[in-house]
């Protein structure tokens, strides 16, 4: 995995090949898409709302209590 | 001539209108194959981008002069899309429903955007319900209320008085007017590295700089009178943020005010000097420092 940090935002589409393409990219699996919040599995690419790649990713599904969550672990992070 | 060049040259003449269409799609169809992928991601962006070029300028009123950067949104629509840096984060778009990627930008773009050192002073609570507001003042500009409220709903339900203490600074004009400029000042001094009592001490100036009923007045190039009248209209006490060559007017304002219905606050109410001298930090576009002064001023009637 590459080490210099950008700021930008990657909109993807939750297509099959995208998403494995970014888990390989970041030594993950479809096993370890599971929201970081609720464990809920987002395996079936439908509920995958975000994932954030530094330290042990940050995955988050699309219900706003977890996006809310997910967002106050990045607080901690200046980047 | 020859015969062939000739009849080649009628050949033209004859379908000329035919053979000048057929290069043209030619060179059109060419373009679309070759810029296929640009075309896809313009598509794929069509309705966000818009959505989010009017997100970031938003927040920019809601937080002027403390925007660090502008993150970019790309698209990525194959493997070869990935970007070489690891990016902020990455944001699963559902087909169908865009509308979903609204409410994950408006928790993401103040903290991928804005006060990334400087929040680290904040302690915990104070952090997450200052997002929390710029979330919901954010969702509110665009016209998203049923988003606004759940950022406010949340917040109120797990720090109320953090998230008042929040709302009250910023209505008041001491988020940007004061808090975070001394936070930068702070940051400056500890060099980056900051201690949890200087966390403990911010957070408390937090708390009581919301407590005191005053109203961040920015003096600036109208007249001494402009600002007065101004002042004198407002039921609460103020206090009158000058920087650089406003300084003198600011105290020929204080001065007048205190002949008034004004007077300044003791320094045993506040727990700091008044008035404060000190330094107004820009970072952005470039970093510059000018001498600042705010004057503390209570109503006696």
């Amino acid at each position: 995995m590459t080490t210099k940090v950008a700021s930008d935002l990657m909109l993807v589409r939750a297509k099959e090949k995208n998403v494995d393409a970014i888990l390989k990219r970041h030594n993950l699996t479809r096993k370890d898409l599971r929201c970081s919040i609720c464990n809920e599995d987002l395996s079936d690419l439908k509920h995958l709302g975000a994932i954030f790649p530094y330290g042990s990713a940050l995955i988050c599904c699309d219900k706003f209590e977890c996006m809310r969550a997910c967002r106050n672990k990045l607080l901690i992070k200046a980047r | 001539m020859t015969t062939a060049s000739q009849l080649f040259l009628e050949f033209i003449k004859e379908f000329f209108i035919e053979i000048l269409a057929s290069g043209v799609i030619f060179i059109i169809i060419t373009i679309i194959y070759f810029a296929r992928d640009r075309i896809r991601k313009w598509y794929f962006l069509r309705k966000i981008k818009p959505i989010y070029k009017r997100m970031m300028s938003n927040y920019e009123k809601i937080l002027p002069g403390y925007i660090e950067l502008k993150p970019r949104l790309k698209a990525i629509l194959k493997e070869k899309d990935l970007p070489k840096e690891c990016p902020f984060g990455y944001i699963f778009v559902p087909s169908g429903r865009e509308e979903l990627i609204y409410r994950i930008l408006l928790t993401y773009i103040p903290i991928s955007s804005s006060l990334k050192r400087i929040r680290l002073l904040f302690d915990e609570p104070l952090r997450k319900c200052l997002f929390d507001y710029l979330s919901y003042r954010l969702s509110l500009e665009l016209g998203m209320e049923d988003i606004a409220v759940k950022f406010r709903d949340a917040a109120m339900r797990d720090h109320p008085e953090d998230y008042k203490v929040i709302e009250r600074l910023y209505e008041d004009g001491k988020l940007t007017g004061i808090l975070l400029n001394e936070a930068i000042v702070r940051l400056k001094k500890a060099r980056g590295k900051i201690s949890i009592s200087d966390v403990e001490e911010f957070s408390t100036l937090a708390r009581k700089l919301a407590e005191i009923d005053v109203k961040l007045i920015r003096i600036g190039p109208e007249s001494d009178q402009y600002y007065i009248e101004r002042i004198l209209k407002e039921k609460q006490g103020v206090v009158l943020l000058a920087r650089g060559k406003n300084i003198e007017k600011a105290i020929k304002v204080a001065t007048q005010l205190c002949e008034r219905d004004f007077e300044f606050f003791s320094q045993d109410e506040l727990g700091f000097s008044n008035p404060e001298i000190g330094s107004w930090i820009f970072l952005y576009p470039k970093e510059r420092t000018v001498p600042l002064m705010r004057i503390w001023l209570k109503r006696t009637k």
